[in-house]
This record gives C-alpha cells, sequence and structure tokens, in this order.
C-alpha cells in the first residue's frame, strides 16, 4: 500500500531543488516546472518501489533528466523559435551571472550539460555521476572537461576559471 | 573547491528553488492515478479490438476455408442438414425443386437445374457498391444491379470476379488489375439470402463485399475504379467505390433475394 503522506512529504522536500536542478539542464522555468511534476507522477505511480531506494530524490531526477531530454529533442522547432526571437526572460530578478549560466549551459550537449549540473549545482561525486548515468568514471570526467571547455566561449567572465577547473576536474574527480 | 562559476551557478538555482510554482502534491498524486485508468482503459480498448478483429477474422476465414461445409454456401441440398440459426432454412429448401417448379418456386430452392441460361453479366446494369454495417474490425458491403436481360437467367455459380484501377487515371490510360479476393459468406442479421437460383429480367441481383476495418490487421489499401468481370472478358463499371480494407477483400456468392 502506497503511503501518501510519505510521498507528500517527499516531494514538498525535494521538488523544489530538482526542479531548480532541471532548470539548469533545460533553462526554461515553466518546463522545468513541468518536467518535474511529470517525474514526481512517475514516482507515485512506482512509489512502493522508489520509497525503497537509496536515493528517491536520484530517482526522480534521473527521470526528469531523461523527460527534460526527451522535450527537449522534441522541441527542435520551438528552440528554433527562441533562437529566432529570444530566449523567453522566465525569472524576473535572476542573479544576470545565472541567467547568462543557464543560457550557456543550454548550447553545449546535452550529456555534458548534464555532467556539469549533477557535478557543480547538485554536488555529485564523479562516481556518484558515474552511477546515476550509467556511464564509466572516465566517461564523467571527459564529459565534465569538455563540457566546461565548450562552456567557457559562452562565458567570458568565467573563462578563466572554467578553463583552470578543467584540470581540477582532471585531477580529482 | 567551489569556484565562481560554480558559486553563480548555486546561488541563481537556489533562489530559482524559492520560486518555484509547484503543484500540491495530492494534485500530482491524483494526476498519476488518472493518467493510470487512463492507460489501463486504452490497454482494455485495443484488447478488445484486437480480440474482435481476432474473431472476426477467424469467422470470415473459416467459412471462406470450408464453403463447402457451410450450410449458406454448400449446394442446395445440404441446408436442412444442419441449419444454422442466421439462415434456417424453409420447408421449401429441404427438396430439390423440380425442372417445372414455377420461377418463384425456383427462386426459393435456389436452384438452377439448367432450365435458364446462365446470367450474363454484360446484361447487369446500375451497379452500385452501398456501404453496410461494421462490426468485430470487419466492414461488409453490398454490390446490387439489375438484371436487363429479356428472358430469365441463372446466377452464376461462381464467385464474382472484381477488377481495380491499378494504373493511369480514371480519365486517361486507366489500367486495371484482378482485385485479389477471398471468398466468404456473410450473416448480417437481416433476412436470409437466396444464393444462385433464377432470376427475371429487371429483378435485382445482389453479393456482398467483406472488408476489414482493424487497422491492426494491417495497412489500408483502397481498391478505386471497382469493375465486374464478366463472362466475355469485359467489365461492367461499379459506382459507389472505392473498396478500403486492412486486411484484404473478401466477396460472397451471388444472390438475388432475401427471406
Amino acid at each position: 500500500m502506497r503511503d501518501s503522506r510519505d510521498f507528500d512529504s517527499f516531494y514538498l522536500g525535494t521538488a523544489p531543488r530538482v526542479t531548480s536542478h532541471v532548470h539548469a539542464m533545460v533553462g526554461n522555468r515553466a518546463d522545468a516546472e513541468d518536467v518535474t511534476q511529470e517525474a514526481y507522477a512517475r514516482a507515485w505511480q512506482h512509489w512502493d518501489k522508489v520509497a525503497r531506494y537509496d536515493s528517491p530524490e536520484a530517482w526522480v531526477r534521473t527521470i526528469a533528466f531523461r523527460i527534460a531530454v526527451s522535450t527537449w529533442r522534441k522541441a527542435r522547432n520551438r528552440l528554433t523559435a527562441h533562437r529566432r526571437h529570444g530566449v523567453p526572460e522566465d525569472l524576473p530578478g535572476a542573479d544576470p551571472d545565472y541567467v547568462a549560466i543557464v543560457a550557456a549551459l543550454r548550447r553545449i550537449a546535452p550529456d555534458q550539460r548534464r555532467a556539469v549540473v549533477l557535478y557543480h549545482l547538485v554536488g555529485l561525486s564523479v562516481p556518484e555521476i558515474a552511477a546515476e548515468t550509467g556511464v564509466a568514471v572516465g566517461t564523467v570526467r571527459a564529459r565534465l572537461t569538455r563540457g566546461r571547455q565548450a562552456l567557457a566561449p559562452h562565458l567570458s567572465e568565467f573563462a578563466a576559471e572554467l578553463t583552470a577547473g578543467v584540470s581540477e576536474v582532471a585531477n580529482h574527480g | 573547491m567551489a569556484d565562481r562559476f560554480e558559486r553563480a551557478l548555486r546561488a541563481g538555482s537556489a533562489r530559482l528553488a524559492m520560486n518555484t510554482n509547484l503543484k500540491h502534491p495530492g494534485e500530482i498524486r491524483a494526476g498519476a492515478e488518472r493518467r493510470r485508468r487512463r492507460r489501463i482503459a486504452v490497454l482494455a480498448s485495443a484488447v478488445t479490438l484486437a480480440v474482435a478483429g481476432l474473431g472476426g477474422t477467424a469467422y470470415a476465414a473459416g467459412w471462406a476455408a470450408a464453403p463447402s461445409h457451410h450450410p449458406a454456401v454448400a449446394p442446395t441440398r445440404s441446408v436442412a442438414s444442419s441449419p444454422g440459426p442466421s439462415h434456417r432454412p424453409s420447408p421449401s429448401r429441404t427438396g430439390t425443386p423440380s425442372p417445372t417448379s414455377s420461377p418463384s418456386a425456383r427462386r426459393d430452392g435456389g436452384s438452377s437445374d439448367g432450365a435458364a441460361p446462365e446470367c450474363d453479366l454484360d446484361a447487369m446494369a446500375a451497379v452500385t457498391i452501398d456501404g453496410g454495417g461494421a462490426g468485430g474490425g470487419h466492414a461488409l458491403s453490398t454490390v446490387s444491379m439489375t438484371y436487363t436481360g429479356a428472358t430469365p437467367c441463372t446466377l452464376p455459380e461462381k464467385y464474382p470476379e472484381l477488377t481495380y484501377r491499378c494504373g493511369g487515371s480514371a480519365q486517361a490510360d486507366p489500367r486495371y488489375c484482378r482485385l485479389p479476393v477471398g471468398h466468404g459468406t456473410y450473416f448480417d442479421g437481416g433476412p436470409a439470402k437466396v444464393y444462385g437460383g433464377t432470376v427475371r429480367p429487371h429483378e435485382t441481383v445482389l453479393f456482398d463485399v467483406g472488408t476489414v476495418s482493424e487497422p491492426s490487421a494491417g495497412p489500408e489499401r483502397t481498391y478505386p475504379g471497382l469493375h465486374l468481370v464478366t463472362q466475355s472478358g469485359g467489365a461492367v463499371s461499379i459506382a459507389g467505390g472505392p473498396v478500403s480494407s486492412t486486411g484484404g477483400v473478401t466477396v460472397g456468392r451471388w444472390y438475388h433475394g432475401q427471406r
């Protein structure tokens, strides 16, 4: 029997955080909220199982990222429109640096973006990212390195840190 | 190792997390339940359709495969031996009519004792296909026509042969191909059909055309420009087409009345 109170407290405690992580992936708040809620709806459908996982939040985040990538692929036309008319301002009062970072993240490959978000935003270690994304540790390091390199040209203000951080990621992970 | 990039990313994300506009958890759960129920309903519908389609296909294929054993397609003599619910024979069908039977008696008996020559299909006019009923993934249409010959004739024992336009245009250089058909007998719940027998001038003659309407049966094929092939090798145009089916076309035997 699924415990709705258990699910509700899980949702209320983690959904805002997961939404913000997904936002860094998709770059649009409305899309991030939709994707996150969809992921939690799936979590509820499988709550008996998901509740027993070590980290239900990681499961939801993984599902949300998958949906985001899928949505991303399906929405090529919409992205074309965004490029033509500019990304909609979806976060009034947001830090300009953050807006620039999210815009830059949208310009790199989804796998690299996911690695960067998990590492720098969620705070997972390289082995944890490898476990969550189902790839080898070396692949995660490569994605992080290439992701930061790819971000650097779009974030001139952080270019120095991004380039310097490449070696740190490669060495520490 | 949090550098300026990472700090900016985390700060912005944290600010966004405080301003998310998320649904109440109860709404999330309710939405998930609604979707689960919808999925179950869709799945159940698909299963029902598949079972009905398979059942219908087997139903049609069963009769098409063994026409000589089925009372409605078998020769008249066998009608009395194994009546079915939708084609119960009247007493007049139990015997073989004599060659001197009146036209109506012959019609009842469906006999073609050679009293009249086989109907010349070139003498069929106003040939029209009408959409009939649909059910179980199958659709039944009826081709009707008027016999315009001057003397009575006997309906052919063969199943009707059809062609369709498979190339060119209707106006310029149309090309016709033989329509691949199966043979079957259909029970549409209406009066019992009288197969074979003698047809009088200006009488209506019919045959059934079965098609499959279940999408899972296969890709839909459309056959435009239907024609009825005559004994002389000619063809009489059938108005009212085209015919479409996802599982081939089946035709029934000629009949010329219902009772």
